[in-house]
């Protein structure tokens, strides 16, 4: 979803954005792409205001930066908060969704969101998710007439893009700050660290939150690889139908029953085609 | 209730290979169907952690429900059992093995009869797929065609149905019956007559 600042009074003026994201990596909370824009004449200004890549800087240092450029009238920002949840699902659908995929989109989604409120895009710069290039000429197809910058490390190079790293990073950690649970009935700590799978707390949060049969709460990407031993180890096994993924002795483990048609000598297909089984015979 | 090995022998004098005992006055539980399977049985935390929600009604008219498990989608829709149905939820019941008065009797045992007990009951559940909306072409629906189907299979005919039917077989030239319940009857109407 979404959010951002009202259209702007200079939005026919030539603009330069940026887009960056926040919890790409984690293995729970949301992904969050931010972008900033402001008029092509204010460059020189923005490479004043001290914006720095997002991890470089405190959080108090961040907050500041944060509400400095919300208050800024010469700029303009949106955030796409995209739930754990639709990241599970979409990364475990039956045809998968992989994250960068999830990434272009949202990206894109920014670009075309800034455009619909009327802003005049000149140049866009974007901190990249895989090849450059590749990036570069995708967007320039998608958005013909746009400047496109694709490259790595764009957060500490354009002082546009590290402003949109501070948004997406202060939203991810206030959404991750004020989460509220879907799931009840037991308590769900809080210490889940940074959410990185290395983060010794976030692991040992995760063990201690796995639910033999639903897993996670819906906090957890599921689809992080960081999961699967642990829903081994903590929980009971679950098949999926669509599970091709599955290496072989894997498949050998499953149920019987679960594979199980209708058969029988004869059987009319009504039956077969219904997968009904008679499990009592009256003589 | 009569002893284990008292309920065997009428079962099996009518050719049963268990029995189910349902009591009266049994809890109503809200069932699901998930597109999976797990070899697990036993208490889930389904309240606290199977979240659904209204998610609107689709093309087909179907009322759709959303929820999610183990991190996939899934989109759902409630049927209703047919009039004159209930489900049952059964427990294998710790019945002694009429033959060495064993308390678990092994499935792959020939002589094996299950004693089933009825622990809760339903008039209805969800079934769920994974990313497919619920349509009319799902599976289970069809499944659900046939019970009202076999309930009429298995309808009582009286004496007088039996003779209506003679007549109408007599006097129409074949076997030419077109109303649906009563081609369902038919069946019966020859098991009948093979047994006359």
């Amino acid at each position: 979803m979404v959010t951002g600042s009202p259209s702007p009074s200079w939005k026919e003026k030539p603009c330069i954005l940026g887009i960056d994201e926040a919890g790409r990596g984690p293995v729970l909370g949301p992904m969050v792409y931010g972008c900033a824009y402001c008029p092509l004449d204010q460059k020189e200004r923005i490479s004043t205001l001290q914006f720095a890549d997002s991890k470089v800087l405190t959080e108090t240092k961040r907050d500041e930066l944060y509400d400095s450029l919300l208050a800024d009238s010469l700029m303009g920002w949106a955030v796409d908060v995209i739930d754990p949840k639709d990241l599970s699902a979409k990364m475990l659908r039956r045809e998968k969704i992989s994250l960068n995929t999830i990434s272009f989109e949202s990206a894109m989604g920014l670009i075309r969101n800034t455009l619909n409120l009327g802003v005049l895009l000149s140049e866009v710069y974007v901190d990249t998710v895989g090849d450059p290039e590749k990036y570069q000429a995708m967007l320039t197809e998608r958005f013909p007439g746009i400047k496109f910058t694709v490259s790595k490390k764009a957060d500490s190079l354009f002082p546009i893009v590290s402003a949109a790293s501070i948004v997406a990073k202060v939203t991810r950690d206030r959404a991750l700050r004020g989460w509220t649970m879907d799931e009840t009935g037991r308590e769900i700590a809080r210490g889940f660290g940074s959410g990185y799978p290395g983060d010794p707390d976030t692991k040992a949060w995760l063990e201690a939150h796995v639910n033999p049969v639903f897993g996670f709460p819906s906090l957890v990407r599921f689809s992080w690889s960081t999961c699967k031993p642990l829903l081994t180890k903590g929980g009971v096994d679950v098949y999926w139908e669509d599970a091709d993924d599955e290496d072989d002795a894997e498949r050998k483990q499953k149920p019987k029953h679960i594979e199980e048609e209708s058969c029988a000598p004869n059987r009319h297909p009504y039956f077969k085609s219904r997968k009904l089984q008679q499990v009592v015979t009256r003589l | 209730m009569g002893s284990v090995e008292g309920e065997k022998e009428r079962a099996e004098k009518q050719g049963c290979i268990g029995v189910m005992n349902v009591g009266a006055g049994l809890e109503d539980k809200t069932m699901h169907m998930l597109p999976c399977g797990t070899n697990y049985t036993g208490p889930a935390a389904v309240d606290d952690y199977f979240k659904i929600r209204a998610a609107g009604t689709n093309e087909d008219g179907i009322v759709m429900k959303e929820a999610a498990f183990r991190g996939r989608k899934l989109m759902g829709s409630t049927l209703l059992l047919p009039d004159g149905f209930c489900g049952f939820v059964l427990k294998k019941d710790a019945g002694l093995n009429p033959e060495n008065g064993k308390a678990k009797v092994k499935s792959s045992d020939k002589e094996a009869f299950d004693v089933w007990a009825a622990d809760s009951r339903f008039g209805g559940f969800t079934y769920w797929n994974h990313d497919t909306l619920p349509s009319k072409a799902d599976h289970i629906r069809s499944v659900m065609e046939w019970l009202p189907v076999s309930a009429a299979l298995h309808e009582e005919v009286t004496t007088d149905e039996v003779a209506a039917m003679a007549e109408k077989v007599k006097t129409q030239s074949g076997l030419h019956i077109t109303i649906k319940r009563e081609y369902s009857r038919f069946f019966n109407f020859l098991w009948i007559c093979a047994h006359l």
